[in-house]
């Protein structure tokens, strides 16, 4: 297909036009979420597309202690279950993808069975094992039910990594008199930044957002994660819906996402790929 | 020199040493999937209380009578499966068209794949939350600037109408979860190989033909992993509905109602009966789902 | 006391048996070199000595003690990879002291140690650099040095020269020789090349599907090869082979061949055999016994050439001449051999020998 000079420049403009469209679907709310935070008590209700600038809502929502709480527990449960899952997917993932034993392959079913899982299927075995375990209304609780999605993920995506690892390589290492151990640790680990990385803002991605679990084996405000704090807040009546502050409040968990995508869209984009490929 | 009476082989000694670094990981997924999926599916047939688990009779098949009876069940699976069908679909063409818009060869690609990456990035929680005050009845942007446009006089109460609530709530998750289809199947896109479009073209074939003859059947695959993985989290959708539209029984979903009845009702029988069923539709649609694909791919050989 | 005993190793990989049944002695700081054919379980061999295969029957010893059991780790071996198998996010100096350093080794200990192994390869100016910062030659060398800082008494090399161009090759093959006069450690050695073969091996294992074809010194199996097989693999050009046939007459054997008979000494053997000639043992024009021929085609190689002759029945054989020859392609020239630098084998390959020889 040849097209004269004219028909290519129409052609570019057009998909820049639409590029423009997809654009301002996908950024619009945020400006308005972002854009009503900054107004300040009533002005919320006056449609206004400017901001006014104004910083209450933020100093009403993060002068309220519970608001803070919530944030700091998403944030202690989400490390927790990177660093969690990380440490025991990447054991699991030297023993499946380099060692050739009987039961592998099982193995690896079982887990991409596990990834499957709707959460509500084991929600009530999983309350009475939180229970039993003494985690009922604590961040273990939460920390220890995300592993359901971020461990199988973990485990299949890190697997296909080590896999590709050069075999000598840890061979040498053998033979340099190192345990599986210390093969995974001072060999295997430095050579994997990329998909750690993935995995890692996967999971942490995944555990920031929760919400069912969050909302269940949590009972009171102050070990809510953020999620469920936006989700509960709420006003003395209809008319009084305090829109400000929720807005401010999801501006502020939205940030470090927003950051954390712009800054490792690659490495996201191709941990979620990663994750697909393997089915 | 010492040869141990027992000879225990190497391979034997490294498939020892697999079982001991897969351990932890096979402890904790058994702990906390396999062993509750099965106590899942005992409580079921049972009368337990939420409150007290640990004091419980058998009562058979009891709880599924009173589940399939209860209408709510039946409209919140027909809620579910109209939502996963109709969102599902929307999402995979909507994230197709997107895909190739971006697989264009144009600066600020990088740009934009950043842009749609952040809708799915966020707490859903979020999203409900933004769009419920753009979709506001009557200080909404949306109402407002339909009102600008004379489209209509009165602001319209987009989530307390039983008739739009759901279209609402496929047009939000339509909006959330688009991307991550665009995203996998622009890497499906990036995978195909390049010579084989050249040919085409200097075979003369159209942009249209190549599209439907080349890049369709040869995106299938990835565009049925995709979905597959949307049609699993399509079903168990919980936190929209639950956020934009509580108490709505237009939208209950399957997991809204089985968490009710077991934390609201704290009903732990009926509640586990309905996380079962639950359980075993997904598992029957993705079963079916799976074979159905790999016949297609038989059929058509690739 | 570190020499290495196979005795009837066999190697399985399900129903698939790669090494069948392979006894050998290597004596203490013995250079043994494995060759053979593609595939023929060369590195199946190495790795079972190291231990990175578990041998599925017979026995390995090393110093005398059973090993099959023991872990790579513990048999006091260090070991070279083809593919130089460097930790690619470690410097030369880490790489180097590695080994040492997860076997506790104190720091002023290993950093001696490196020196001076670094020293002695002449890689001492490239410590702080990473693998791939280094040309393969200088990642050989430092590959080969990780083995030399364990001191260990027994070396075993993987096709170590192979990704290297002929000129480094040439010139790590000296390096390797010079490292095994000075460490005296037993070394096994896999390689495809017959140069390196023929000048580093004390003796030469070659192998062929799994089983030892023949084991000696260079010079026994370039002089009496005991098959076919390791003639035609030692040597390049390869030998040359013709088929005939043996008959005895008397105190004599005759054998005939497609261009003349040839009285030999007796041999036991009478039926098919193929004669095996190598292309540096052909005389053009003359020697003991002779064939018609038509030159096909002259290879100058500079100090010698390589002429490809016809000698009837479409069989083409090489032979070597020093200088270059007088002869043009479609010439017709005689060309002959002495009796004691031909071969015999019988129709299963084996070496023939006159009798009492
Ligand atoms: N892990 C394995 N599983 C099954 N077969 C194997 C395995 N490793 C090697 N083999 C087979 O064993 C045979 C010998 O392999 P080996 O690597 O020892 O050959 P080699 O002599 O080193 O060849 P090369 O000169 O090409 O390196 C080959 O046929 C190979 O296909
Ligand atoms: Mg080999």
């Amino acid at each position: 297909m040849v097209r004269s000079a004219t028909g290519r420049r129409l052609h570019r403009i057009a998909i820049y036009g639409l590029f423009a469209v997809v654009a301002l679907y996908t950024l619009f709310p945020f400006y308005w979420m972002i854009a009503s935070s900054l107004k300040s008590g009533q002005a919320i209700f006056d449609v206004t597309f400017l901001p006014d600038l104004k910083f209450n809502n933020y100093e009403a929502i993060l002068s309220d202690g519970v608001f803070l709480r919530s944030l700091l527990n998403s944030l202690v449960v989400a490390a927790s279950v990177v660093a969690l899952s990380l440490g025991l997917a990447i054991a699991a993932a030297y023993a499946l993808g380099r060692i050739d034993f009987r039961g592998r392959s099982p193995i690896m079913f079982l887990f991409l069975a596990v990834s499957m899982f709707p959460q509500i299927a084991l929600l009530s075995g999983l309350f009475e094992m939180i229970r039993w375990l003494g985690l009922y209304n604590t961040l273990g609780s939460l920390i220890f039910a995300y592993m359901i999605f971020t461990l199988p993920f973990n485990i299949w995506v890190l697997t296909t990594f080590m896999r590709s690892l050069p075999r000598q390589i840890e061979e040498a290492a053998i033979m340099d008199g190192c345990s599986p151990l210390r093969i995974v640790r001072c060999i295997f680990l430095p050579m994997m930044g990329p998909a750690l990385i993935s995995t890692g803002l996967l999971a942490f991605i995944a555990s920031w957002n929760e919400f069912l679990f969050a909302l269940t084996f949590i009972l009171t405000d102050e070990n809510r994660t953020v999620p469920v704090a936006i989700a509960l807040i709420s006003g003395s009546s209809r008319y009084e819906f305090p829109y400000g502050a929720i807005m401010a409040a999801s501006t502020i968990v939205t940030v470090p996402l927003i950051v954390m995508a712009l800054l490792f869209q690659k490495y996201i984009v191709s941990g979620l790929t990663a994750g697909a490929v393997k089915g | 020199m010492a040869t141990g009476a027992i000879r225990i082989g190497l391979n034997a000694k490294r498939a020892r040493t697999a079982w001991l670094f897969l351990a932890p990981s096979l402890l904790v997924l058994f702990a906390v999937a396999l062993w509750p999926l099965g106590r899942t599916f005992l409580f079921s047939f049972t009368d337990a209380f939420l409150t007290e688990p640990d004091i419980y009779a058998y009562i058979g098949l009891e709880n599924y009578f009173t589940l399939f009876e209860d209408p709510l069940w039946w409209q919140s699976v027909r809620n579910t499966l109209y939502f996963t069908v109709v969102s599902v679909s929307i999402e995979t063409a909507l994230g197709l068209a997107i895909a190739l818009l971006l697989n264009a060869h144009m600066s600020g690609r990088g740009f934009m794949r950043a842009v749609i990456l952040i809708p799915w990035s966020i707490p859903v929680v979020v999203s409900a939350r933004m769009w419920q005050w753009m979709l506001h009845d009557q200080f909404g942007i949306l109402n407002h600037v339909l009102k600008l446009m004379g489209v209509i006089d009165h602001g319209i109460a987009w989530t307390a109408n039983p008739d739009l609530v759901m279209p609402v709530i496929i047009a939000v998750d339509v909006w959330i979860t688009t991307p991550f289809m665009v995203l996998l199947i622009l890497a499906g896109l990036q995978m195909l190989p390049k010579s084989i479009y050249e040919a085409a073209s200097i075979d003369g074939v159209s942009e249209w033909r190549q599209f439907t003859a080349l890049t369709l059947p040869l995106l299938a695959p990835s565009i049925a992993v995709a979905v597959l993985f949307r049609l699993l989290d399509a079903l168990r959708m919980f936190d929209l509905s639950f956020v934009l539209s509580s108490n709505s029984d237009d939208t209950k979903t399957v997991s809204i109602y089985a968490r009710e009845v077991l934390v609201n009702f704290q009903d732990m029988g009926v509640g586990s009966a309905a996380s079962a069923a639950i359980f075993l539709m997904i598992a029957v649609v993705t079963a079916i789902y799976v074979t159905v694909f790999r016949l297609n791919r038989k059929l058509l050989g690739v | 006391m570190s020499g290495i005993d196979l005795i009837n190793v066999v190697k399985r990989f399900g129903a698939l048996t790669v090494i069948d049944g392979v006894d050998l002695a290597i004596a203490e700081g013995e250079f043994v070199v494995f060759v053979g054919p593609s595939g023929c379980g060369k590195s199946t061999l190495l790795r079972m000595i190291a231990g990175l295969e578990e041998i599925s029957d017979g026995e390995l010893r090393i110093a005398g003690s059973r090993m099959n059991e023991t872990p790579p780790a513990k048999r006091n071996i260090a070991m070279v990879f083809q593919s130089y198998a460097l930790y690619p996010h470690m410097n030369v100096e880490r790489n180097l002291g590695f080994a040492l350093e997860t076997a506790r080794l104190p720091a002023a200990e290993i950093r001696e140690r490196v020196t001076k192994a670094a020293k002695f390869l002449k890689i001492d100016h490239l410590l702080d650099r990473r693998p791939a910062q280094l040309s393969g030659g200088q990642q050989q060398r430092v590959a080969i040095g990780r083995a030399l800082v364990r001191q260990q008494k027994l070396f075993l090399f993987d096709e170590p020269l192979s990704n290297l161009d002929a000129d480094l090759r040439m010139e790590m093959r000296v390096e390797i020789a010079r490292i095994h006069r000075e460490v005296k450690a037993t070394t096994v050695y896999v390689t495809h090349d017959q140069m390196e073969a023929m000048t580093l091996a004390d003796r030469i294992v070659v192998l062929k599907d799994g089983r030892i074809a023949q084991v000696g010194t260079p010079m026994e199996l370039y002089e009496r090869p005991a098959n076919r097989f390791v003639a035609g693999f030692i040597g390049s050009p390869r030998m040359n082979f013709l088929p005939g046939m043996l008959v005895r007459e008397g105190e004599e054997s005759v054998l005939s061949l497609a261009g003349g008979r040839h009285r030999l000494s007796a041999h036991d053997y009478a039926g098919d055999v193929s004669l095996g000639i190598r292309p540096e043992d052909l005389i053009l024009g003359g020697g003991e016994a002779t064939l018609e021929a038509e030159v096909l085609l002259v290879e100058p190689l500079g100090g010698e050439s390589l002429v490809h002759l016809n000698v009837g029945d479409g069989r083409s054989i090489v032979a070597k001449a020093q200088g270059r020859p007088e002869i043009r392609p479609g010439a017709t020239t005689v060309v002959g051999w002495n009796h004691a630098r031909a071969h015999l084998f019988d129709k299963d390959e084996r070496a023939l020998n006159p009798r009492g020889a």
